[in-house]
């Protein structure tokens, strides 16, 4: 969907949204009166990553209950602050905070205004009760993916690379290993896995999570050199450069999607083994309900995305089928039971 | 085509630039526009070619009352101007000049070269032009772009030319090809007006002679009427044609120049070890035709353009290898003989450009700060002693007419203190009343004990001037000879016939 | 066609550049006002058109003309009044004083975008298309963010030196340029667009390192640590406000720079070599040094807004801090007619739109309707006299005209 066409579709339905409210023609839904405001991280609501997830989940929620939405994009670091406190200012019930740029000047927010009610996706509360946390469990998803991988791939050799060395990020890569390696213990056919090594803590990063890095395109090509012929690069949206690199080597590779389902997108059809879904969406739209319809009691208490709960996952596709697909969910309750460790 | 300006009324401003003026153009004539710098002949020319609208009055073509919105208008009703800096592309050659903005095109849409070759041919044979439409115009010298100008106005059915100050930038013999070739056009029943400052051409080509004066027009001589004649009409007094001055006196030797070698540009040797002194009290003048080496070697003592080898002497200090800043501080006054490249900043102020070269310390600069006091004082004073003709100090230099602006840089060159001045062509674009007001302050000069090196390539100017004259040819001093030298052998010492 | 033949025609090329660069800093008040207005209105189409609710009221025109109107209209007074509300007061406030709140916020945005645009307009001044105010700051940021982390020293000496040490980084940048123009004749365009990157890269680079600016107890992502209190730029109206010392910076940067354009003899020949390089050099001064000082003063300021930035945030900075300043500051510049007054008044309403930016936003206002509205009074600014130079024939400068000649007369020579 294009950008014109999405804002315009946000604003139909703020705007037919007020229009209920004040003309009070339809009856009204379950979270009437609740206003849910969201702070994006630098970069636009339809950024085909966080942002737009964490706005999905909020569209959902006010599609469904009818809450009142209102939302403010930041350009830069700059902006946090005075978006939140436009936020404050226009009385909302609670509000979200996309990514781990914004935990300061959230936590500060939540500080300054203790009545109101916090949510930071991705991050961290420095001790406010009104701020809840939401993180995820990638290591567990990956763990999911790596197997998969090493499953699918003919050469048995599996490529991963980073944005940069910090922790949200190699959590997958970790998880992406130690996965490819549970299928080389189990079948004893050996499996290299590129670009990390979680005992060194050695591997690919590609600098930055600029999208489409050049130097993230460089990497990949060496590992496709090398016989890797399933790669998942952990740095959001890499995934054009990595499709050129794998043309340009006229190999038939397969992608890994992470944070949303990557093979919904038309030009990533058939070339995404499957992604591992953060899924923020879902997230959302239950902390929204608990707030606007059930109307729990508002905690600090954070929130994790594990398999369990399904706020980790991996995307079906066509390649994840028959004994891959029964491996796997096996894989997965194994996890959920503690009776595997994503981490070993 | 008959032309007729009726009741032109200009202003900017409070200042009226044309004031009621009326004037018609018969066919085939060649109608003089005479005055003063600063007397409106550009701006009503700047009026017929739609250049800028007037405040009352008409405009009638065959007593047709017509409006041009913008030279295009004035091009479509068939009127041409030649503007005194050309309008053409040096890579382009001539006949891509000629048809530009107005291509003949081939059935299947292209540029048809060869009818705009044709075009070009048939314009420049009927009127002798001598022009190849295949040369780029970067390869040709002044008056042959000048006359290409002319022939895009033609191909585009010019019935009326304007040539505002056509000649101030040609040669003698430039000026007289263009003279033969405004006769031919006339005869053809091309309607042309013409301006100039220099009275000979009135004479030679009019007729029909108009002067204006402040606007207005004061007379229509007859086109038999004489130099001097014109010149009070111009005026409004009258005018001494030829400076008179007493023998020189002079002193020490202040300026020393040995064996001086210049390169151009493209490495081209441009001065050729030239040797020469010049005394205080004296005017030294330097002849030839444009492109001698005389630009170069102006440049060179200047500090402007490096020196290749030989050396330069000011009251015996060198200054073979000093920059700009050092050169004008030992003493020397430069008039470049391009005002609006090299002496003026249009965008500023009279009072700014008066003050130039002089924000380096007092009296215009008070430390790191312009003294705007000292500044607005001493502008008030030359724009007096110098006759500018301005509303005010705090004009744009580029609001003066052309003239103004050259008494702008012999105002501020000669309103500091000097030992040296180097004048390259003073008077270009001047009227006959500033050139003898010009004429007169460089004899003061010389008077008060300075050393004048004067730069011309109009001998008028260099016999009324000199004491002593140097002839370039080719980068080399031809010869140099006393002012009683007649013009014949200047003539033959310019083609490069050694005295 | 030989070297010297192509430097000539770059330099002719320049002339043109610059020439186009006088125009539009030429742009009367009058119609500077215009632009701005017409941005704005033609900006209110785009929030009419492009919302739904204005769409849909009019499919139903013919049975509800009043409706239709009427929602362009409360469109229209909705977003624009937003901007009012977050960029100058809110009347929904309790008191004056709350009330004034998003005045001092529009200050606060506008003082680093008024120190950058002074920069860029001296440049601008000196006939210089300067883009490099982008890098400067990176450079700038990266000074005081290892002042003000690194070091530890008494309180306000600490934010001197912190502000010192940004406007040295950044005008280290600014004199590469200077010198590279000078020197090698290369253009000022391609080398500022090429030191951003360069800056940019380099800043976070060090961002990285946690041996040089990264943060010592995060999570590895490029960021610094909060800078010491010390060196810190304080609120200057307490602690409701966020209003900080960066303002009376940018205060005496204004003053500063009117006074280097308007009275000093700097200034005098800083635009007379804008105006006609050729006739400052026959007028004694040294062309290129001119441009490297130029810069180099340029870069001092751009060094100010870094610091404005660096030493105001909450919670340590990463790169994004620049925020768009350095881009920002060239059109503010020009909006400013590079004029001392000029860039106040452009920064001010500039900073107001990025203070009423979130408040748009909540209104349902998307936010690229603001860069509409600053997009288009650039282009009504800028584009006539760029579309006039395409247009209009090149007029062969005298230098042509006798080149030409003295070709001929070479020839002869040889
Ligand atoms: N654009 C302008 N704005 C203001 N004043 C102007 C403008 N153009 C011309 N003038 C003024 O109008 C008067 C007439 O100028 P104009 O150029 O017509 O003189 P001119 O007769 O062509 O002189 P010259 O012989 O020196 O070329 C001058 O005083 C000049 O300063
Ligand atoms: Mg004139």
């Amino acid at each position: 969907m294009n950008n014109v066409s999405r804002k315009a579709l946000a604003s139909v339905a703020m705007a037919a949204a007020s229009l209920l409210v004040l003309s009070g023609c339809a009856s009204p839904k379950a979270g009437a009166g609740f206003i849910e405001c969201g702070v994006s991280d630098e970069g636009s609501w339809t950024d085909k990553s966080f942002n737009e997830s964490v706005m999905d989940g909020l569209m959902k929620a006010k599609d469904e209950f009818g809450v009142e939405l209102k939302s403010a994009e930041s350009n830069s670091s700059e902006d946090f602050a005075p978006n939140l406190d436009s936020m404050v200012a226009a009385k909302c019930d609670v509000i979200f905070a996309v990514g781990f740029n914004l935990v300061d000047a959230t936590n500060a927010s939540a500080e300054a205004n203790p009545d109101k009610n916090y949510v930071i996706i991705d991050g961290w509360s420095n001790g406010a009760t009104n701020l809840k946390p939401v993180g995820y469990n990638m290591a567990e998803s990956s763990y999911l993916a790596g197997y998969a991988a090493a499953s699918y791939s003919t050469t048995k050799v599996v490529g991963v690379y980073g944005g940069l060395q910090i922790g949200a990020v190699t959590a997958f890569m970790d998880g992406f290993y130690y996965g490819a390696k549970a299928y080389e213990a189990e079948t004893g056919t050996p499996v290299t896995v590129m670009g990390w090594n979680p005992t060194t803590m050695t591997g690919d990063f590609i600098g930055g999570f600029a999208p489409n890095d050049p130097a993230g395109k460089t990497i990949a090509a060496g590992q496709i050199a090398a016989g890797a012929d399933v790669l998942l690069p952990v740095g959001g949206d890499q995934f054009g450069a990595l499709s050129e690199a794998i043309s340009e080597a006229g190999v038939d590779a397969k992608m890994i999607g992470v944070d949303k389902n990557w093979s919904l997108l038309d030009e990533y059809k058939g070339k995404m083994l499957t992604s591992i879904e953060k899924r923020m969406t879902q997230a959302v739209y239950d902390i929204v309900k608990a707030a606007a319809v059930d109307k729990t009691a508002f905690s600090g208490e954070a929130y994790t995305g594990t398999l369990e709960n399904d706020g980790t996952g991996l995307s079906e596709t066509e390649f994840i089928t028959g004994d891959l697909k029964t491996k796997l969910d096996e894989l997965k309750a194994g996890i959920i039971d503690g009776s595997i460790d994503p981490l070993s | 085509m008959k032309l007729e300006l009726r009741n032109i009324t200009k202003r900017f401003g409070t200042l009226t630039a044309n004031d009621n003026i009326s004037l018609t153009l018969e066919p085939g004539e060649i109608h003089s526009l005479l005055g003063e710098n600063g007397a409106g002949k550009s701006t009503l020319m700047n009026v017929l070619y739609g250049l800028l609208q007037p405040d009352e009055g008409q405009i009638l073509i065959d007593d047709k009352p017509v409006k041009f919105n913008g030279p295009g208008d004035a091009m479509a009703a068939g009127i041409g101007m030649v503007h005194q800096h050309f309008m053409l592309i040096p890579v382009f050659t001539v006949a891509e000049n000629v048809v530009l903005g107005n291509e003949p095109t081939s059935k299947l849409g292209g540029l048809d070269l060869e009818k705009a070759r044709a075009l070009v041919k048939e314009i420049s044979d009927r009127f002798g032009f001598e022009i190849d439409p295949d040369a780029k115009i970067q390869d040709l010298p002044v008056g042959a772009q000048q006359r290409v100008e002319i022939i895009k106005s033609l191909a585009r059915n010019a019935k009326a030319l304007v040539l505002d100050e056509p000649t101030a930038v040609l040669t003698p013999q430039e000026t007289d090809e263009l003279m033969d070739i405004m006769r031919g056009l006339a005869k053809s029943g091309t309607s042309i007006i013409f301006i100039t400052h220099k009275l000979r051409e009135v004479q030679q080509v009019s007729d029909r002679i108009t002067v204006i004066r402040q606007g207005k027009v004061v007379a229509s001589p007859s086109p038999k009427s004489s130099a001097s004649e014109l010149a009070s009409l111009m005026v409004g007094r009258e005018v001494d044609l030829n400076v008179t001055r007493k023998p020189a006196k002079v002193g020490a030797e202040t300026l020393v120049i040995r064996d001086l070698t210049v390169l151009d540009d493209r490495q081209h040797q441009m001065v050729d070890g030239v040797s020469f002194t010049v005394r205080d009290g004296e005017v030294f003048a330097i002849a030839g035709v444009q492109g001698n080496g005389q630009t170069e070697l102006a440049e060179a003592i200047l500090g402007l353009r490096k020196i290749h080898s030989g050396s330069i002497q000011v009251a015996g200090r060198d200054l073979t290898k000093s920059t700009v800043r050092e050169v004008l501080e030992a003493g020397l006054g430069y008039i470049p003989e391009d005002r609006k490249k090299d002496g003026l900043v249009g965008d500023f102020t009279i009072a700014e450009n008066l003050m130039l070269d002089g924000s380096f310390g007092p009296p215009f600069a008070n430390g790191f700060q312009i003294d705007f006091a000292n500044r607005d004082r001493i502008a008030d004073e030359l724009i007096a002693e110098f006759d500018i003709r301005t509303p005010s100090a705090t004009t744009l230099v580029k609001q003066l007419s052309g003239g103004n602006q050259q008494k702008v840089v012999v105002a501020r060159e000669l309103g500091r203190e000097l030992k040296v001045l180097v004048a390259s062509q003073p008077t270009r674009g001047v009227d006959v009343g500033s050139v003898e007001f010009i004429h007169e302050q460089i004899i003061a000069a010389r008077d008060s004990g300075k050393s004048v090196i004067i730069i011309s390539t109009e001998l008028d100017e260099v016999l009324a001037l000199a004491d002593r004259i140097a002839v370039m040819y080719r980068g080399k001093i031809v010869g140099i000879v006393d002012a009683k030298t007649t013009r014949e052998k200047l003539g033959k010492m310019m083609a490069g016939i050694a005295a | 066609m030989s070297a010297k033949k192509v430097t000539e025609a770059t330099a002719i090329q320049e002339d043109k550049a610059s020439q186009v660069l006088r125009e539009i800093m030429a742009g009367d008040p009058v119609r500077i006002a215009l632009s701005v207005l017409l941005g704005f209105i033609i900006g209110a189409i785009f929030m009419v058109v492009f919302n739904q609710d204005v769409v849909s009221s009019w499919s139903q025109f013919g049975s509800d003309p009043n409706y239709a109107l009427s929602t362009v209209w409360w469109t229209i007074q909705d977003g624009y009044g937003a901007l009012f509300t977050g960029s100058i007061y809110n009347i929904d406030s309790a008191s004056f004083f709350e009330g004034i709140r998003p005045l001092t916020e529009t200050l606060r945005f506008a003082a680093p975008l008024i120190m950058a645009g002074l920069g860029v307009a001296l440049t601008f001044r000196v006939g210089l298309f300067n883009i490099g105010a982008t890098g400067q700051i990176m450079m700038g940021l990266a000074g005081a963010t290892f002042v003000s982390t690194r070091l530890h020293m008494p309180i306000i000496l600490h934010m001197l030196v912190a502000v010192l040490a940004a406007v040295i980084c950044a005008m280290i940048w600014g004199v590469i340029v200077g010198i590279l123009k000078a020197r090698t004749g290369a253009h000022e365009v391609i080398v500022t667009i090429m030191l951003n990157y360069v800056a940019t890269s380099f800043f976070t680079y060090l961002l990285r390192e946690p041996n040089l600016l990264l943060e010592a107890n995060g999570g590895g992502t490029p960021k610094s640590d909060n800078p010491d209190d010390s060196a810190k730029l304080g609120a200057l109206l307490g602690p409701e406000f966020n209003l900080h010392y960066g303002v009376i910076f940018a205060v005496l940067a204004v003053f500063a720079y009117w006074w280097l354009m308007e009275r000093s003899t700097f200034g005098f020949r800083f635009k007379m070599v804008g105006h006609n390089a050729s006739a400052a050099r026959a007028a004694g001064i040294k062309v290129e040094n001119t441009f490297i000082w130029a810069l180099a003063i340029s870069a001092a300021f751009a060094g100010l807004a870094a610091a404005n930035q660096g030493l105001s945030v909450d919670g340590g900075l990463t790169a994004s801090i620049e925020a768009g300043i350095g881009f920002d500051a060239i059109t503010v510049a020009l909006l400013g007619g590079s004029r001392a007054g000029g860039v106040v008044m452009a920064g001010l309403l500039f900073g107001a739109f990025k203070a009423g930016s979130s408040t748009m936003q909540v209104a349902g206002v998307s936010p690229e309707v603001l860069g509409v509205v600053k997009a288009l009074i650039v282009l009504f600014i800028a584009a006539p006299p760029i579309i006039k130079a395409f247009y209009r024939l090149p007029k062969p400068s005298i230098k042509i005209v006798e080149s030409a000649q003295k070709a001929k007369a070479a020839k002869v020579v040889k």
